[in-house]
């Protein structure tokens, strides 16, 4: 067998792509699954543990034990499966890994007995490139009912059901199975199982939760793994690091374990992924010699919660493999250079803007797609093909809504950044992002970031950290206009029109509301594009009012527009007569969103006796508290909220005519609660000479993180905030 | 039983990634034109004369899709199942897909899809054609007219052998005026055409909160596939037919189960709140298992099923004990037609129980959890029956319940705190009202069932808090349901000076409008019941009555509603009654239900005067 043959064969595989096959289900590998799995000698699965601890009180189910499994090996590879034997100067080795996940759960209400009667498990598949298999996974899972009375039930798994596609449903997309005989109070034995193989260096990971929706009273992880395999173990938010050794075959070892773990609850106001308890294990065969391999790809071993510098040359490496075909490039350096031209005098930082816009036109219009990595790297060799004198930085961060940047382990985990002349570039799917505008998430956030050309970055690992910017409540606030009108007092509604100015993180509604096509003809308007030049007809570009469905489209904007005005003034219900959107926000210039809602809200006015009120509350409310914030009394984590922001409500009310407003009524209005976690202000004031009436509410929150001790004031004021959702305002009849 | 009509072109937007929703405006009108969709249907027959069957159906589609102004890229979908057989599935320069076609609310079934990308370019049509045959004729005939674009020319021709002519014709539902339809021999006098061709349709609309779709899309079935509800009856009663070797099983349970009980009625509601409470609803529905009830012995030991399990299982208990016990074949208001006018297996899509016992039919519904005792969902009340009945099947109907058999009673006592009402609550709910109540309960975690009796009472009212709460009568057997509770309702005065207006926010009826925008169907309520809010203020020292608000009430032929306000020493009096009458309001009803909704809603609205002596 020749090298070059195999060689081929990827080359032909390539070119034709691998084939991947999902497989009917094994009877014999299910079975195989759950002899391994109820031999288990594993004490904690003891169907008749008490279960004393107060976490256990309350709850649908409750787990008596669950226990993760982790192994993978790794064998030379001196024949191929087919017989054929690989060169000798190879090194190609196959890894078969094992993982289980086991749960043994005692039902205890019919909320349990629902969630728990049925199952759904992923059929076994396999890849294969050309005649090689490099990848094959075999799936399982199993079930036993232990029965109050002692009785022990094993599910029969032939009445495993297959959901699949292809003409006649043949090709297996997932497994299912109900349950026979399940019962509440019944303790339910389940697994998942997996045996996987890989040919190379094709690697997989695990992510686990370390939590489950019910409590725990004993949860074990463990793993065995080959030290010529390249481990990474990761775990976060607190996790304690697992116990490690090495067993007498020289595999490496890992234990976790934890008693009496609470029921996994995501409060309000938080960041799972920088709060709740997560682990995950990656392995890759880094000696084999088949695929291509990343230069920085880390050294056979196991490691836990590895440095991020560590982990940047990988980073580093894959900004600079990232290539561009077709013409996007040709296309954006057109625009630039026509940009350029009617500009002359534009400074680094417009060039590096309008670079960062050119980059989003065009990558977004393109027939290929763009991941933020190609985005960043094509904003980058864009702007180098520019030569500026600004140093421009490719580097790497995340949002609050991921992990930290510091425990990366892998550049997909992270998320890119430009950075130019002070201006940090992150691609997001929000075209009302303005260059250089830090969005939602990012503010204050660690980087790391290199310089030099962006495909000299292979040998250049040396990454400066910094931070972004953190965000101030200026940046993040949301003014709204509101004029309110009663044109018939004898009525019960009134019309209200306002006008929105939305700026930082309350942009990311801007999706929502524009159409994407008229936000494209923004961009071309502001970089000086001739109209739709660029657009390719393959991609079907949508424009104006050309979309799929009458009433989908009529269902679509109502609920669009609910949630518009529902967000802007907590609004439940209004007939929108008009919508009229003033600025996208993506110029740097003018960064806010702009709009503008005209229409009718009903059931506002109340009559009594000769006297109107007006249910003003139901029309501006700057604050809404959700049942879930209000039922959580206690608090053990720290409140995440999405960051600083100012938030201002202004309302003009023109006293109806033949009334006068009630002004001690009025006055009552006026309210306000300062305090470490914010401030509330409802504001009055009463035009005589023009019988208007102007009220102002506002809410500030300083910070982004509070502690958990703050809970309390921090409820309080959202309490205060809302007690005037039910405001009124009362008229007399003259 | 799966519903069997096809819904036989939906599309969607392959590229939805760019398809951001568009901002308000006036007017849409749709790029995607279907200059001419086809449709020819052949039946094919074996047998001579009167034993003539139709034993196969072919049925052809031929859509020709163009773009008005823009290319466009989008997938057409064609469903089927496993007793179709997917003839030709083409679309120029494209491959077909096929999946796994998921229908909402059930576990597993045979639904399939072809996906066919069509590209569209204006001024060009790109032809699709679709092809598919079946050997189990009259499971699903049902073709609409129109599609989601507008079709300029519809046309369906079904062909026969002209020995049908007599007994193959079409049902028609909502067909607009200008459908012409033609029937005629061949000139040679062997086949038999029947012909559909319309011009100009609409594209396909569905109001929100509007009657099932095929009360409202103009559509056509073939009719005579089934002489009549006996023949209809001859086939699908061939599907429950089957043994149950293990029936001991399902005999002494029952028996064990009603061992304490001493009347028939008592056994019948024993077995029919036990299969409720004990029996999951999992639908397993492919292939025969969408007509074949699973065996009453498997149903008992696996303790889920779909509605013919649960069916199957109760007709088995109650004939155990010695009751008439049958199974009934039902549609439910998805469904507009009787069998007797439309004898098809596709008029039932729901399996329910029956126990013929004092001269009397009692109907048992397996899958709506825990239920007071003679209370039937909306959903069946009113519909035709088919019950089992030896080699005849009985034709029935399920009783339409009186509103006042789903009464949602809420009495509210105590006096004012500062700016806040305090006082305690009562909440009494029979049918409807108590069978959402124990469902909610029954299926919700600890946190939900600890919420949900506030939130029942609250109605989204976020000024209601509602504590202590202890609830009653949850049983099947009980009428009603009560819950109890402390309440503390916030903010409900306005102040100025010695003045006072109190709002007793009795009940918020603005969900209860249609949203007419755009709108051109009927409206559907979800069921008849009576409603009743009471407040009852205690006046604190020093505060009367300046004003009370004037009652109000409205009538019509869909609900009766009113408001009254009195004072009885020194207590205010507000009681709101409303009783929703008909589920159906007619579109040229709408606009006047509506208005008569906001009157009614404006008289809630109101604000009792009260004057404060203590300032």
């Amino acid at each position: 067998m020749k090298k070059g043959l195999i060689l081929l064969g990827l080359i032909l595989a390539v070119c034709f792509g691998a084939q991947s096959d999902t497989k009917k289900l094994n009877q014999g590998f299910l079975k195989k699954a759950a002899k391994m799995v109820w031999n288990q000698n594993l004490p904690q699965f003891n169907p008749n543990a008490e279960l004393t601890d107060t976490i256990f009180s309350d709850v649908s189910a409750a787990n008596i034990a669950v226990y993760y499994y982790f192994s993978a090996d790794r064998h030379e590879m001196n024949t191929l499966r087919d017989g054929r034997i690989p060169p000798k100067e190879w090194r190609l080795g196959e890894t078969e890994a094992i993982f289980l996940r086991r749960y043994m759960t005692k039902i205890l209400d019919e909320k349990a007995l629902e969630d728990l009667s049925t199952f759904t498990f992923e059929p076994s598949s396999q890849e294969k490139i050309e005649q090689f298999l490099i990848m094959e996974e075999n799936n399982a899972f199993g079930a036993r009912i232990y029965k109050p009375d002692g009785r022990v039930i094993d599910v029969d798994m032939k009445q495993t059901l297959t959901d699949g596609d292809g003409k006649k449903g043949k090709n297996a997309v997932s497994h299912k199975i109900a349950i026979p005989g399940l019962e509440v109070g019944d303790v339910l034995d389940y697994f998942f199982y997996t045996e996987s193989y890989f040919l190379g260096n094709s690697g997989c990971s695990y992510t686990w939760k370390i939590m489950s929706d019910y409590p725990s009273k004993s949860f074990l992880v463990e793993a065995k793994l080959d030290p010529s395999l390249t481990t990474v173990v990761s775990a976060y938010n607190g996790i304690k690091a697992p116990y490690r050794f090495n067993d007498r075959e020289g595999d490496v070892c890992m234990k976790w374990d934890s008693d009496n773990l609470p029921a996994l609850k995501v409060p309000t106001f938080s960041q799972p992924a920088r709060q709740l308890p997560i682990m995950r294990i990656e392995i890759a065969d880094n000696i084999s010699e088949m695929f291509n391999h990343p230069k920085s790809r880390r050294s056979p071993g196991v490691f836990f919660n590895p440095p991020v510098r560590s982990t940047l040359p990988a980073v580093a490496e894959h900004f600079a493999t990232r290539k561009w075909e077709g013409a996007d490039m040709s296309k954006a350096a057109a625009i630039m250079k026509d940009y350029r031209k009617a500009n002359p005098d534009v400074t680094d930082t417009e060039i590096a803007d309008a670079t960062f816009m050119a980059t989003r036109y065009v990558t977004y219009l393109s027939k290929d797609l763009y991941t933020p990595w190609d985005m960043t790297s094509f904003m980058k060799d864009l702007l180098d093909k520019q030569e500026i004198e600004s140093v421009s930085y490719l580097g790497v961060t995340n949002p609050r809504t991921d992990i930290d940047v510091n425990y990366i382990t892998g550049y997909s985990d992270g998320t890119p950044v430009l950075s130019v002349a002070g201006k940090h570039y992150i691609f997001t799917s929000n075209l009302a992002l303005a260059p250089g505008e830090i969005p939602p998430g990012f503010c204050g956030e660690p980087f790391f970031k290199m310089a030099g050309k962006r495909k000299s970055l292979y040998d250049n690992f040396f990454y400066t950290e910094d931070r972004l910017p953190k965000e101030t409540a200026a940046i993040n606030s949301a003014v709204f206009d509101v004029d309110v009108t009663i044109e018939d007092p004898d009525e019960s509604w009134v019309k209200l029109s306002y006008d929105a100015t939305r700026k930082g993180y309350f942009k990311s509604l801007a999706g929502a509301i524009a159409e994407t096509s008229d936000m494209v003809e923004a961009y071309e308007e502001k970089l000086g594009i001739p109209q739709k030049i660029y657009i390719d007809t393959k991609r079907g570009i949508i424009h104006k009012g050309n979309r799929f469905d009458k009433g989908k489209i009529e269902e679509e904007q109502k609920k669009k527009l609910e949630e518009i005005y529902k967000s802007d003034l907590g609004i439940e219900s209004m007939d929108v007569d008009s919508l009229v959107i003033d600025n996208f926000g993506f110029n740097v210039e003018s960064p806010e969103f702009r709009y503008h809602i005209a229409g009718r809200v009903e059931d506002v006015l109340a009559p009594a006796g000769d006297d109107v009120l007006l249910n003003v509350g139901r029309l501006a409310q700057v604050v809404q508290v959700s049942e879930k914030e209000r039922n959580e009394k206690k608090r053990d984590i720290s409140i995440f909220t999405p960051g600083p922001y100012n938030r201002r409500i202004n309302v003009r009310i023109s006293v109806p005519e033949g009334y006068t407003v009630d002004k001690d009524a009025l006055q009552s209005l006026a309210k306000q609660t300062t305090g470490r976690t914010g401030v509330f202000m409802s504001q009055v004031d009463y035009d005589d000479e023009n019988g208007q009436i102007k009220l102002t509410l506002v809410k500030r929150n300083p910070a982004m993180v509070y502690n958990p001790s703050q809970w309390d004031e921090f409820r309080k004021l959202h309490e205060d905030a809302a007690s005037f959702n039910d405001a009124s305002i009362v008229f007399h009849k003259e | 039983m799966k519903p069997t009509d096809r819904y036989h072109i939906i599309m969607y937007m392959l590229f939805s990634i760019i398809c951001m929703p568009p901002a308000l405006r006036a007017e849409i009108e749709s790029n995607i034109i279907i200059p001419e969709e086809h449709h020819i249907v052949t039946l094919f027959t074996e047998g001579d004369g009167d034993r003539m069957r139709v034993s196969k159906i072919k049925h052809e589609q031929n859509i020709l899709f163009t773009a008005g102004r823009v290319n466009e890229k989008t997938v057409v979908m064609f469903p089927y199942d496993k007793t179709e057989t997917v003839e030709k599935a083409k679309s120029k320069g494209e491959m077909p897909e096929y999946r796994k076609m998921k229908r909402r609310g059930l576990f597993h079934d045979d639904g399939q899809v072809c996906l066919m990308p069509v590209s569209l370019v204006p001024g060009k049509n790109t032809e699709v054609q679709f092809a598919t045959s079946t050997s189990r004729p009259g499971f699903g005939s049902m073709i609409i007219l129109g599609e989601e674009y507008p079709v300029r020319l519809f046309t369906i021709t079904y062909k026969m052998p002209a020995a049908l002519k007599d007994r193959i014709d079409i049902f028609e539902r909502n067909l607009p005026d200008s459908v012409e339809i033609t029937r005629e021999l061949s000139p040679n006098g062997k086949e038999y055409q029947i012909r559909l061709r319309a011009k100009d349709l609409p594209e396909l609309k569905f109001d929100a909160d509007a009657p099932c779709v095929r009360s409202i899309v103009p559509h056509v079935m073939l009719s005579g596939l089934f002489r009549n509800v006996n023949e209809l009856y001859d086939l699908i009663h061939e599907y429950v037919k089957g043994d149950d070797p293990e029936e001991a099983d399902v005999i002494a349970f029952a028996r064990e189960l009603t061992a304490g009980c001493s009347t028939d009625m008592e056994r019948l509601y024993i077995i029919q709140d036990w299969v409720r409470e004990n029996i999951r609803y999992v639908a397993i529905e492919a292939g025969d298992l969408a007509f074949t009830p699973d065996r009453p012995s498997e149903v008992l030991k696996k303790r889920f099923g779909d509605c013919k399990g649960s069916a199957s299982l109760i007709k088995a208990m109650l004939q155990a004990v010695g009751i008439d016990g049958r199974l009934v074949w039902i549609g439910t208001d998805d469904i507009p037609e009787d069998f007797t006018a439309v004898p098809s297996p596709g008029t039932a899509n729901h399996m329910i129980a029956a126990a013929l016992l004092n001269d009397s039919i009692y109907y048992i519904d397996g899958t709506v959890g825990p239920s007071p005792h003679g209370y039937y969902l909306p959903s069946i009340q009113g519909k035709q029956t088919l019950i089992q009945n030896g080699d005849h099947p009985l034709i029935h109907r399920v009783p339409v319940l009186p509103p006042e058999e789903s009464t949602d009673s809420v009495v509210i006592s105590g006096t004012l705190n500062g700016s806040a009402f305090v006082g305690s609550v009562t909440d009494d709910v029979s049918g409807y009202y108590k069978a959402l109540l124990a469902n909610r309960l029954r299926w919700g975690d600890d946190d939900f069932k600890k919420q949900y009796p506030s939130r029942f009472i609250s109605e989204g009212r976020k000024n209601f808090m509602i504590s202590d709460v202890s609830i009653f009568g949850l049983e099947p057997s009980e009428k009603n349901a009560t819950i109890k509770g402390a309440v503390r309702i916030d903010r409900v005065l306005t102040e100025s000076g010695n003045k006072i207006y109190f709002n007793p926010s009795l009940y918020d009826m603005k969900g209860d409008r249609f949203d007419m925008k755009n709108r051109t169907q009927s409206g559907m309520r979800p069921n008849i019941c009576r409603i009743v809010r009471e407040l009852h203020l205690q006046l604190p020292e020093g505060i009367a009555v300046e004003k009370l608000p004037e009652g109000f009430g409205v009538e019509n032929r869909f609900m009766d509603a009113s408001v009254s306000y009195g004072v009885e020493g020194d207590v205010v009096k507000c009681r709101f009654v409303l009783v929703w009458k008909q589920r159906l309001i007619p579109f040229e009803d709408l606009t006047a239900y509506n208005a008569d909704i906001t009157k009614m809603n404006k008289a809630l609205l109101q604000r009792i005067q009260l004057t404060n002596s203590n300032i």
